[in-house]
C-alpha cells in the first residue's frame, strides 16, 4: 500500500494484443493529484499525443477512482471516465455514480486504463486478480439493461458490477454514455463512443477485497458524524424527497428555464414538471448510489397513456429540462419514455434534447426542410415523434444520422446560418442554466475543460441568495454584488473558487450533492478528512489542497491547448451574449462575458491574450514536465 | 427487552452503507464481501431488499449444524455461532435462507452476525430507518414485502390492460 485508501495498482489492459499489464501506482502522484480527475489528466497527457483521433486505436479509455472511493465517507461511491472526447476533441471526462467504482477497489485496482482496439466485439471481465477478455458478440446490438443482465448471468454472479454501452456507443453516436446500473449514466462528451470504437461492449468488475485507511478508528469515527450532517441537513432532506426536481420550479421562478432551445427561460406547461406534480403520480421508490445517505434516486412508472408500462429511474431535471421544456414538451411521462431510451440505447441526454432542440429549430426556420428529414415535420412538443426521433440517432438512422454526429458537426454540415441555432460550446450542447439570469455561469460555460459544463464550477451560492455562505467564502466586502445573479463583477472570483473545490471534489471522488449543493462540505472537511484517510499531512492545509486544484485545471487547459484551444474558444453562443432574455424576472439581460474572463484568467494566471498558462503559473504548479509531451 | 434487526424494504435505498458500517466494526477495514447482511439489488425493477440475520421462524444453521457449534437463544430466537466448536464444514452457509452466513476463504472461519453483541451497527448506520434494532414484537412482518407485492401488481395490472387493448 502507497498510502492509506489507495489499492497501489493500475490495471492495464491492451485490447489489440490481448495483454493485462499491472503497474504500480507512482507514489509521486499522490502528492500532486490526489487521485480520480488528477490521475487521469496526469496519465492521459503523457500517454495521448496531441491530434489524435479520439475514435482511433491510439486513444485510451481510463475508468478512475479516487483514495476514498469504497469507504464510508458520504457520497463516495463515484467513477470517473476519462478519455479524449468524441464529441468535442479536447478533455472528455465524465463522472458516475453507482458501484462500480468501489468495486474496482474491492478488485484490488485505483484504476482501470483500456487501450488498442479488440478484433471483435468483446467485454472486459475483471474478478480481483482473474482478468479476461470475453467474446460479446452475441450481444453486439443489445440494449445496455439487457447487456447488464446477461454478462450478471453469464458469471452467475448478480453482484458483478457492469459498466455498458448500448447500440449508441456501437454506432459511434458521438453523445453516447456509458451505463453503470441500468439508469446511471457517464452521459457526457461521448465516452460510449471510445468504448464502442475500440469493439469494446461492457466492462463487468468484481472485487472480494477491501479499502484500508491510515487511520480505521478516527477516519470511520469522522464518517459516521459526516453522514449524520447529512442527514440532519434541511435542504439534504429536501433532495431525499424529491431528487433534482425541486430545481424545476425553482428555475421557473428565477426565469432560467431552459425552454424551446434555450431561447427563453419561462416555460408554461412548468408545472407538470415539478417534483410537487411527479412524485405522488409517477414515484413508486427512492434509491441511492453508493455509501449515500441522501437518496435523489426515483424509480418511476407510468400507469396511463401513450407510454404506460415505463419503469425506469430518473431523469434528472436536466432530462425533465432537455426533453420537457427544452423541446415545449409539458409531460413527464415523455420525458420518462426518452429518458428510457436514452438509457437503454446509451446516449447522453442533455446533448441528445439539445441536438433534437436544434433540428426543430432549423426546422421552423425553413433551413433544413422535409426532403432533409424524409418527410418528417419538426416541431415542438411533438413526444411521439422526439421519441422516434431519438431511436432513429441511436441507429443512425436517415435523418437521425446527421444528428447524432451532435448540433455542432450537425450545424455545420448543413450550413446556410444554422449554427446560430447550435447552443453549444466547444462543441458541447450547453446544459440546464442559462448565463444571462446567472452569470457566473456564462463564466463557467464559456471556461470549462469540456464544453458546455454544469458540473465543474456551477455556483449555486450567489444564485440563491446565501449571504453569510458567500461572506465567509469571498469575504463580506464583496457582498452585495457577489451574490447578484445579474452583475459580471466578482463572478470569476466565484467561479474560480467553486472550481477549485469541486476540483478536489473529483479528484477524491465524491458527489456532487453534498459538496456543490447543499453546501455541506467544503475545502476545511476535506483537509480534516483526507489525512486520516491516507495518511499525507500534505493534505491536511486547504492551501495545500487549492494548489493541487489549481494544478489540475491548469494541466486540463494545457490539454486543450495541445489541441488548439485559446480564448477565443472561450465563448457562449450568441443566444446568450446577443439575444436578450424575452420575458420573465430576468428580461432584457443579456451576458457580458470579455470582463468576467479577463478576471478568471488573472485568478488563475493565464495569459489575458491568448487564455494560456502563463510561463510562470506552469513554474509555480510545477508543470514543466507537460513541455516534454507538447 | 428481546430485540432484533427489524427491516422495513419500503424505506431501503440500497446504499449499502449498513454493509461498510458493519465490516468497519467488525473487521476493521470497509469490505463489503465480508459483510454479516447483505443488499440485494434488483437494479432493473428498481427494489431493494436487505437481508439480515433473523427473525427465522425455523433456524436451518441450528438444525444442520452437525457439532451442534451454533445454538439458539429461546427468547430472542437469535442464532450464535461458537466458533471454537465449528469444523468449517459450510453446512450452514449452504442452509441460511437469508444467505448471511458466508465462509472467510483468507481466515478460514465462518463469518455470522452477531447483532454487535447487543449494539449493531448496521441499525445505527442506516440513513432512512429501513433497519433497526428493537422489539421482536413490532416487527411489521405482513408489511415487509409490501413494496414488492404491490408494484408487481401494478405492473401485472397494465400489462392485461395493454394487452386487452389490442
Amino acid at each position: 500500500m502507497v498510502a492509506g485508501g489507495y489499492k497501489g495498482k493500475i490495471l492495464r489492459v491492451n485490447l489489440t494484443d490481448n495483454e493485462f499489464k499491472v503497474n504500480p501506482l507512482p507514489k509521486e502522484w499522490i502528492k500532486d493529484y490526489i487521485g480520480g480527475d488528477g490521475f487521469g489528466v496526469k496519465l492521459l497527457f503523457e500517454e495521448v499525443h496531441p491530434s489524435t483521433d479520439p475514435l482511433s486505436e491510439q486513444n485510451k479509455l481510463i475508468v478512475g477512482t479516487g483514495p476514498i472511493t469504497g469507504t464510508m465517507w458520504p457520497m463516495s461511491g463515484r467513477t470517473v471516465f476519462i478519455s479524449k472526447a468524441p464529441l468535442t476533441g479536447i478533455w472528455g471526462e465524465s463522472h458516475v455514480g453507482g458501484f462500480l467504482g468501489p468495486e474496482l477497489k474491492y478488485a484490488g485496482y485505483d484504476m482501470l486504463v483500456v487501450e488498442g482496439k479488440a478484433e471483435r466485439p468483446v467485454y472486459i471481465h475483471i474478478e480481483d486478480d482473474y482478468i479476461e477478455l470475453c467474446n460479446a458478440s452475441d450481444q453486439w446490438g443489445t440494449t445496455t439493461d439487457l447487456t447488464t443482465i446477461n454478462i450478471k448471468k453469464n458469471h452467475h454472479d448478480p453482484d458483478t458490477q457492469v459498466a455498458a454501452i448500448g447500440p449508441a456507443g456501437e454506432r459511434l453516436v458521438r453523445f453516447a454514455s456509458v451505463m453503470v446500473n441500468h439508469a446511471r449514466a457517464a452521459g457526457r462528451t461521448g465516452m460510449g463512443a471510445v468504448l464502442g470504437s475500440k469493439n469494446v461492449k461492457a466492462i463487468a468488475i468484481r472485487g472480494h477485497g477491501g479499502v484500508d485507511v491510515y487511520d480505521h478508528e478516527a477516519f470511520f469515527d469522522l464518517a459516521k458524524k459526516a453522514h449524520t450532517r447529512v442527514r440532519m441537513n434541511p435542504q439534504a432532506k429536501e433532495m431525499g424527497k424529491w431528487g433534482t426536481w425541486v430545481l424545476t420550479a425553482v428555475k421557473q421562478e428565477i426565469g432560467e428555464l431552459p425552454t424551446y432551445n434555450h431561447r427563453t427561460g419561462v416555460f408554461s406547461g412548468y408545472e407538470k414538471l415539478t417534483g410537487d406534480y411527479i412524485r405522488p403520480r409517477f414515484t413508486i421508490s427512492d434509491r441511492a448510489c453508493f455509501g449515500c445517505s441522501l437518496g435523489c434516486k426515483k424509480v418511476n412508472y407510468v400507469r396511463t397513456g401513450p407510454f404506460a408500462g415505463t419503469l425506469e429511474e430518473g431523469p434528472e431535471y436536466e432530462g425533465l429540462m432537455a426533453f420537457g421544456s427544452s423541446l415545449g414538451i409539458d409531460d413527464y411521462a415523455t420525458a420518462l419514455k426518452a429518458n428510457q431510451i436514452c438509457n437503454r440505447y446509451g446516449m447522453d441526454i442533455i446533448s441528445a434534447g439539445a441536438t433534437i432542440g436544434f433540428a426543430i429549430e432549423a426546422f421552423e426556420n425553413g433551413l433544413i426542410t422535409e426532403k432533409d428529414t424524409k418527410g418528417l415535420k419538426l416541431e415542438w412538443g411533438n413526444s411521439e415523434q422526439i421519441i422516434h426521433l431519438l431511436e432513429m440517432i441511436a441507429e443512425r438512422e436517415e435523418f437521425g444520422d446527421l444528428l447524432a454526429e451532435g448540433s455542432k458537426r450537425a450545424s455545420k454540415s448543413i450550413g446556410k446560418g444554422s449554427e446560430k441555432y447550435a447552443i453549444h460550446v466547444k462543441g458541447m450542447e450547453v446544459s440546464g442554466q442559462d448565463g444571462r439570469t446567472h452569470r457566473s455561469i456564462g463564466l463557467g460555460h464559456a471556461t470549462a475543460a469540456r464544453g458546455a459544463d454544469h458540473l465543474r464550477s456551477l455556483v449555486v451560492v450567489d444564485q440563491l441568495g446565501y449571504e453569510d455562505v458567500a461572506a465567509k467564502r469571498w469575504g463580506a466586502d464583496k457582498l452585495p454584488e457577489i451574490i447578484d445573479p445579474y452583475t459580471e463583477k466578482y463572478k470569476a472570483t466565484a467561479v474560480f473558487e467553486s472550481e477549485n473545490s469541486y476540483c478536489i471534489r473529483d479528484t477524491l471522488i465524491v458527489c456532487w450533492y453534498s459538496v456543490s449543493w447543499p453546501p455541506i462540505f467544503w475545502m476545511e472537511d476535506f483537509a480534516e478528512m483526507l489525512p486520516l484517510a491516507t495518511g499525507e499531512k500534505h493534505f491536511g492545509k486547504v492551501e495545500n489542497l487549492i494548489e493541487i486544484a489549481e494544478r489540475q485545471v491548469t494541466l486540463k487547459r494545457l490539454f486543450n491547448a495541445r489541441e488548439g484551444i485559446t480564448r477565443k474558444d472561450d465563448t457562449l453562443p450568441d443566444r446568450f451574449t446577443k439575444d436578450p432574455m424575452p420575458e420573465g424576472p430576468g428580461k432584457g439581460q443579456t451576458v457580458n462575458l470579455d470582463p468576467m474572463l479577463d478576471d478568471y484568467y488573472k485568478l488563475r494566471g493565464w495569459d489575458l491574450e491568448t487564455g494560456l498558462p502563463t510561463e510562470k503559473t506552469i513554474k509555480r504548479l510545477s508543470l514543466e514536465w507537460t513541455k516534454a509531451h507538447s | 427487552m428481546p430485540s432484533h434487526l427489524v427491516v422495513d424494504f419500503t424505506k431501503c435505498t440500497g446504499c449499502r452503507i449498513c454493509e461498510l458500517a458493519c465490516t468497519a466494526k467488525n473487521e476493521g477495514r470497509f469490505q463489503p464481501s465480508l459483510a454479516r447482511l447483505k443488499i440485494v439489488k434488483y437494479d432493473d425493477l428498481g427494489i431493494d431488499v436487505p437481508n439480515v440475520c433473523g427473525p427465522c421462524e425455523t433456524a436451518p444453521c441450528v438444525d444442520i449444524c452437525p457439532v451442534y457449534a451454533i445454538r439458539r437463544d429461546p427468547i430472542t430466537k437469535m442464532t450464535f455461532l461458537d466458533e471454537d466448536k465449528c469444523i468449517l464444514c459450510k453446512s450452514c452457509v449452504g442452509a441460511c435462507v437469508n444467505g448471511v452466513i458466508l465462509l472467510d476463504t483468507v481466515k478460514m472461519r465462518i463469518i455470522k452476525c452477531d447483532h454487535c453483541g447487543g449494539d449493531p451497527e448496521c441499525a445505527k448506520a442506516c440513513p432512512t430507518g429501513a433497519i433497526t434494532y428493537s422489539d421482536v414484537a413490532v416487527a411489521p412482518s405482513i408489511d415487509r414485502h409490501s413494496k414488492i407485492s404491490s408494484y408487481l401488481r401494478e405492473i401485472e395490472r397494465t400489462a392485461q390492460e395493454s394487452s386487452g387493448a389490442e
